[in-house]
């Protein structure tokens, strides 16, 4: 998917294309570093708000395109039959060639619903749309460079038992602490989709950089991660999940 | 003459709406439900300008939808939102430049 989107930032006037889905949350992207990604979550909520609301009038949208002051947004339904929706999104300035990105952009999609099906037709539990492409190297230039994507590779396999974890670099301290942050991460991934997985990984490298997860250090885990959820339903409904867990 | 009404009469289209920023209508022509077509409008206004003030890509000047079956143009302007519907397999991109060219006058 990261090929694919490059192709597209590579783009004169191109300064970011994302895939995100149904509920907005950024599946994949690539973009200027200064299009980070809790930058683009946020456009993607925006993004799927108004997408919902055109929906009304028009159930069966391709494509919407809106044109600012100081650029554009071109947006395409990855319609896949009856499978969960994406979208990808261009985010261009003035200097793109309209009919010139249209062409790419068509021909990204059409990879992108090769991708996402075979994905979606992957056995069950080895299927989970990897995580995003990570933020890489600072700009060369003030204007701002694309960075090479990386996918972090995880699986939900990486959380599905006490001695199964070694890969993800995310062990607890010992094997009951490991299954609270398995637990901990599928909690999160009821609201957030894959990206929990991402989500908690990054918060312990932040609070414990220095020593591995253990499940008396869950309260502090949780009031981290509850950053990601904005509706107080679900930060609710994460905290009674994970509170069973733990006990 | 009321730009309404010159917008009203691009030919290719089937129907034009006029609301304010609100989403309240104003005027409507054509066979369509105007006053949920003005309040999509100014809610995927109101939504894609979040987006492009995170982006930093400045105001919403229009939004053009298509699909198989319809396509429409949103038009933002201070005080008020015009949007034109044409049916599938109309020349757009004509529809799209004279609206633009009405609403610039």
């Amino acid at each position: 998917m990261d090929a694919i989107l490059k192709t597209l930032s590579d783009l004169e006037g191109v300064n970011g294309a994302v895939v995100t889905d149904a509920r907005g949350q950024v599946v994949a992207y690539r973009a200027h570093a200064v299009y980070d990604l809790p930058l683009l979550q946020q456009v993607g909520h925006a993004t799927v708000t108004a997408i919902d609301s055109i929906k009304l009038l028009h159930e069966d949208w391709e494509s919407i395109s809106a044109q600012f002051s100081e650029g554009k947004l071109l947006i395409r339904n990855i319609a896949r039959g009856k499978g969960p929706e994406y979208t990808l999104s261009v985010i261009a300035d003035a200097r793109l060639n309209v009919s010139f990105a249209g062409v790419a952009i068509r021909v990204a999609v059409g990879k992108l619903k090769t991708v996402l099906e075979a994905e979606a037709a992957a056995p069950l539990g080895m299927a989970v749309r990897p995580p995003i492409a990570a933020p890489a190297a600072a700009a060369p230039s003030g204007r701002g460079s694309i960075p090479d994507g990386v996918t972090n590779g995880l699986s939900w396999s990486e959380f599905g038992g006490s001695s199964g974890m070694s890969a993800s670099g995310m062990n607890g301290v010992d094997a009951a602490s490991s299954v609270v942050l398995a637990g901990c991460t599928k909690a999160l991934a009821r609201s957030v989709g894959p990206m929990a997985k991402r989500y908690v990984k990054e918060a312990v490298s932040m609070l414990w950089p220095d020593r591995p997860f253990s499940r008396d250090q869950l309260p502090v885990l949780v009031a981290e991660l509850e950053k990601y959820l904005a509706n107080p339903e679900d930060a609710s409904q994460f905290r009674k999940t994970v509170a069973k867990i733990s006990v | 003459m009321n730009p309404f009404d010159v917008v009203s009469k691009i030919p290719g289209i089937v129907a034009a709406i006029l609301s304010d920023e609100s989403g309240n209508l104003l005027e409507s022509v054509g066979n369509i439900d105007g006053e949920s077509a003005a309040a999509v409008n100014a809610f995927a206004r109101e939504s894609f300008g979040k987006a492009g003030d995170i982006l930093g890509l400045g105001s919403l000047d229009r939004v053009v939808i298509a699909s198989p079956t319809r396509s429409a143009i949103v038009a933002v302007r201070p005080g008020y939102v015009m949007s034109v519907f044409a049916d599938a397999g109309k020349p757009f991109s004509t529809v799209e430049k004279k609206l633009t060219e009405i609403l610039s006058r």
